[in-house]
């Protein structure tokens, strides 16, 4: 931790080696018996301080893409075909269940959607909270104790002390997810993985919450992997962003060049669909049809079916090319990025 | 304006208030109440979107369950089309229930799992007496055409429909018996953007069509501002403020509705949501704070607003706001 | 444990396999339903298959024990046990088939009126079944036979009766977890009256729990059948019954078993044939099993 510390000092990220490094991850799918590539040739790096945001809708592939990085997809049903992941300086893919476990937990921090299923209804949340570090860390119960009081007061839960002992039905949904987030960093990660943290929460809540990630990832230099469908949360709060169709990655770039300069027909589609409250009402354009199930993936590019560019070579799938002027911003599509 | 029959509003609802009772704790239970709404007062003209925005416990679902009589309110009037909804026996009832309807937003929930489409929708053709026989079936399969399905899908049971097909089913189901004003309750929180996008364009395009008029319930208030032409904002069981859409959006006035708008993401990093570290805890519904309910989370308040609740005044025409920075 | 969190609700669209496909998976339900329906086939073809009148008496051949002739023995009385106990499985099937029915068919319309309407009326249609829930089904039946007199009739009106309880309360429950879900408030919203909601639209929708329910039901109604014909409660006498052959066998238990054992194995391939069922459709319907 200290020796990071001074290394962050230095502020040069491409000295620093990635907290999250995803070299060409394909996590397939069992569904009636055949096995089906729903994560594509996947590969990113989140460093310290950043935050990447996966977007996209249902089926996408965004969550299993994070289920693969934290090891935690369900057996038998799904499984990573190829591809590293490396997270904190260890090789996940090469690693032991028990070697994955050690890490959840400890050096990767996660939180969910449904902080009430995420939580046990019948242990206080002090007990929830103190259980990591005793577990991850061989903390005696009364110095985990007191450490889970101190991670209370960091994610800002009102009267942290008298709320120890509280059960979680006691809590609002807003202050459990707090409760998740302060499990999540009991043993001071580097990573946190936040699969649609906000999306069950009301928006004055929602925004509560992403202030205090915001605030909690400048303090504790987190590397910060955020699955949401929300463009909106995304724009807020990501720094880079990668859009995924078909367990494809369509579009990745800076937050500020993708929403300037919307690029792959699916983003800018996506954001068309959207009604804003920024703005007059004006049409919307949905997309058309719905996204294939998986055994009716088309070949070559996955968006094809909807696409209103379509060619021929769109039977071929597109690479994920650099956009002219823009390394970092680049597309999956023949037609905008050839 | 009960004065001009004329044009006299298609929905009046005065003063509706509903409270829940529910006994809770061990050994000894209490008994504990809910004023989900309180004293909600407005209408709906023909072919009008109004939009009830608010977050979770604000009293928005109970407003459209109440109205439709499906729970029975304790205190106020609703008069849909001059006749009363609360006082109506069951013929008066059965005939506002062919004009008045419903759409949820779960559309997993909201279809019998064990009914083809074609009795889904068909089934309330036969049973208010519309149509007999083959005509049952032509009407399934027009309404199917109207919501965008293909007539095939009336052999089909819900389960072989995605999301959004389902709530396509809910909407023609809505409209089996041709009526003149929808609840839709959430209609679209449930489904993916590109979705959402699909079935706002459909009701925008029955609206128009049929001429009717909807009460779209939403916490999003991106929907609302595209979907409605007026809109009420709800904080625990009370409206805080009514107004046109492109008013209330462009100056909101009550500060939770400045809240609402700032914490509302917006695809524009320029644009990123408030974020207020301080901001406190939303109150619960079960033991609101006296005066005005939103006082506690205000950045504006007086000592006032700790003890009387403010009256829901009108500031501009068509326009009320409940908050004493604008008495 | 967040990582159990994780596990347990994968976000991945599974194709789960059809119901069927689930049951009979373990061969459980398979070889229940052939079971079952032997047993159903062995009753209804009585008079043509078992071998001699089960109530013909030989005194001459009596407590032979099992041959190639009499393949289950002979009882006291020289009749042939494997046609009394094959004449018997008419009134045990009988009997508890009847019950059933008649106890799903009652308790499910009283269940559903109670979860449906909720409010005074549930309350005490919830109070009348815990006061029957809370004697044992054997000693209620008893009861009710020893005061209304042992006949056909009345054993199936006392197994009936304590059948209804439990049926109420399972079709209660569901109907309880179906108010819950919108297509009912839809129907409402439609102008549907409440007995087309409630028979219509929620019976089909609670009928899998139901049928569960009810095939385990009818083991324990056959059972409770031979229990009271053995105690002496049953169809009088000579009419075969189950109960009431291991009875007559108890006198002479020591030097003629097989006149007990039989009947008793029959019961026993019932027993185990129901539950193999019940079981299996548990497992065909269980909630928790992804749809």
């Amino acid at each position: 931790m200290s020796a990071l510390a001074a290394v962050a000092v230095v502020e040069s990220p491409s000295s620093e080696p990635a907290a999250i490094a995803v070299d060409g991850l394909t996590t397939s799918i069992r569904i009636a018996g055949n096995w089906y590539d729903a994560v594509r040739d996947v590969s990113f790096t989140v460093s310290r301080r950043e935050t990447l945001a996966l977007v996209g809708e249902s089926g996408c592939g965004k969550s299993l893409t994070a289920l693969s990085v934290m090891g935690l997809l369900p057996a038998g049903v799904g499984r990573i075909s190829s591809g590293r992941i490396v997270v904190d300086g260890v090789d996940m893919t090469a690693a032991t269940e028990a070697g994955r476990q050690a890490m959840r937990g400890d050096r990767i921090g996660m939180i969910f959607q449904e902080p009430m299923t995420s939580l046990n209804p019948v242990l206080p949340v002090g007990f929830q909270i103190a259980e990591a570090l005793i577990e991850h860390r061989g903390m005696n119960r009364r110095a985990a104790q007191k450490r889970a009081l101190e991670l209370m007061e960091l994610v800002r839960i009102p009267a942290a002390g008298q709320r120890l002992d509280a059960y979680p039905h006691q809590f609002s949904g807003g202050m459990r997810q707090r409760v998740m987030i302060a499990i999540a960093l009991a043993c001071s990660p580097k990573v946190l993985i936040a699969d649609e943290p906000t999306t069950a929460l009301d928006v004055t809540i929602q925004a509560q919450v992403l202030a205090l990630l915001a605030d909690l990832q400048a303090r504790e230099g987190l590397a910060v992997l955020l699955i949401t469908h929300n463009l909106g949360v995304v724009a807020s709060v990501a720094d880079r962003v990668m859009v995924m169709y078909g367990g494809d990655v369509v579009e990745s770039g800076p937050v500020k060049a993708f929403f300037r300069r919307p690029t792959h027909p699916y983003s800018e589609a996506l954001l068309a669909a959207m009604p804003r409250v920024d703005r007059p009402s004006e049409a919307l354009a949905p997309i058309p049809g719905q996204v294939p199930t998986l055994p009716d993936m088309p070949s070559g590019c996955r968006y094809q079916s909807r696409c209103p560019l379509r060619i021929e070579k769109c039977a071929e799938r597109p690479p994920l090319n650099p956009l002219p002027g823009a390394p970092e911003h680049r597309v999956r599509c023949w037609v905008r990025a050839p | 304006m009960s004065a001009r029959p004329a044009a006299a509003p298609l929905l009046v609802v005065r003063d509706l208030a509903k409270t829940f009772k529910a006994k809770r704790g061990w050994p000894v239970p209490k008994t504990v109440s809910v004023r989900a709404i309180d004293r909600v007062s407005f209408t709906v003209e023909r072919g009008e979107a109004l939009g009830i925005v608010g977050e979770s416990g604000c009293g928005k679902s109970t407003v459209a369950r109440a109205c439709l009589r499906l729970i029975a309110p304790d205190a106020g009037e609703v008069r849909f089309d001059g006749l009363d909804v609360v006082a109506a026996g069951p013929t008066e009832l059965r005939g506002l229930r062919r004009r008045l309807q419903i759409v949820f937003q779960d559309p997993a929930s909201a279809l019998d799992p064990r009914q083809r489409i074609a009795d889904a929708l068909g089934e309330p053709i036969r049973v208010h007496g519309i149509a007999k026989g083959r005509e049952v079936e032509r009407a399934v399969e027009r309404l199917l055409d109207e919501v965008g399905l293909p007539p095939s899908a009336a052999r089909r049971y819900p389960h072989e429909f995605s999301g959004g097909q389902r709530q396509r089913i809910g909407i023609a189901r809505a409209l089996a018996l041709g009526p003149d004003l929808i609840f839709a309750d959430e209609p679209v929180s449930a489904l993916d953007v590109s979705v959402q996008a699909q079935i706002l364009v459909l009701l925008d395009q029955l609206r128009l069509r049929r001429r009717l008029a909807f009460v779209f319930i939403s916490h999003d208030l991106g929907v609302v501002r595209h979907f409605c032409q007026r809109v009420l904002v709800m904080y625990l069981g009370r409206i805080v403020e009514e107004g046109p859409v492109p008013a209330i959006f462009e100056e909101p006035l009550h500060p939770y509705t400045r809240l609402l708008k700032a914490s509302s993401p917006v695809p524009d990093p320029e644009q990123a949501v408030a974020m207020n570290l301080q901001e406190g805890e939303p109150p619960s519904p079960v033991n609101p704070p006296p005066g005005c309910h939103f006082h506690p989370r205000c950045p504006f308040v007086m000592e006032r607003c700790r003890v009387t609740a403010p009256p829901l005044t009108e500031v501009a025409p068509g326009r009320r706001v409940a908050c004493h920075l604008f008495e | 444990m967040s990582a159990a969190a994780a596990v347990a609700a994968p976000p991945v669209a599974i194709a789960a396999p059809s119901a069927w496909k689930r049951a009979t998976r373990s061969g459980g339900l398979a070889i229940g339903l052939v079971l079952v329906v032997a047993m159903a086939l062995i009753a209804l073809l009585a008079p043509w298959i078992s071998p001699y009148d089960p109530d013909a008496q030989d005194v001459i051949m009596k407590l032979e024990p099992p041959s190639a002739e009499h393949w289950f023995g002979t009882d006291a009385f020289g009749r042939d046990v494997l046609s009394r106990v094959i004449w018997g499985s008419r009134v045990s099937l009988f009997v508890g088939t009847v019950a059933t029915l008649a106890g799903v068919l009652i308790g499910t319309i009283i269940g559903i009126i109670s979860g449906y309407y909720g409010g005074i009326v549930d309350k005490l249609i919830t109070a009348a079944t815990d006061v029957l829930l809370s004697f044992p089904q054997l000693i209620m039946g008893l009861i009710l036979v020893a005061v209304l007199g042992p006949t056909l009739f009345n054993l199936i009106l006392a197994i009936t009766i304590t059948a209804v309880p439990a049926f109420i309360r399972v079709a209660r429950g569901s109907t309880l977890a179906m108010k819950e879900r919108d297509f009912i408030d839809a129907c409402r919203a439609l102008g549907f009256g409440d007995l087309r909601i409630m028979f219509l639209h929620v019976m089909p929708n609670i009928m899998d729990e139901v049928v569960v329910m009810g095939s385990l039901w009818l083991a324990a109604a056959i059972r409770t059948e031979s229990t009271l014909a053995f105690i002496g409660l049953g169809v009088p006498p000579p009419t075969a019954t189950w109960g009431g052959i291991i009875r007559e066998g108890f006198d002479n238990l020591l030097d003629a078993p097989w006149l007990s054992v039989f009947p008793s194995l029959a019961i026993l391939a019932v027993m185990i044939a129901l539950n193999l069922v019940g079981d299996g459709l548990r497992d065909a319907t269980d909630p928790r099993t992804p749809q």
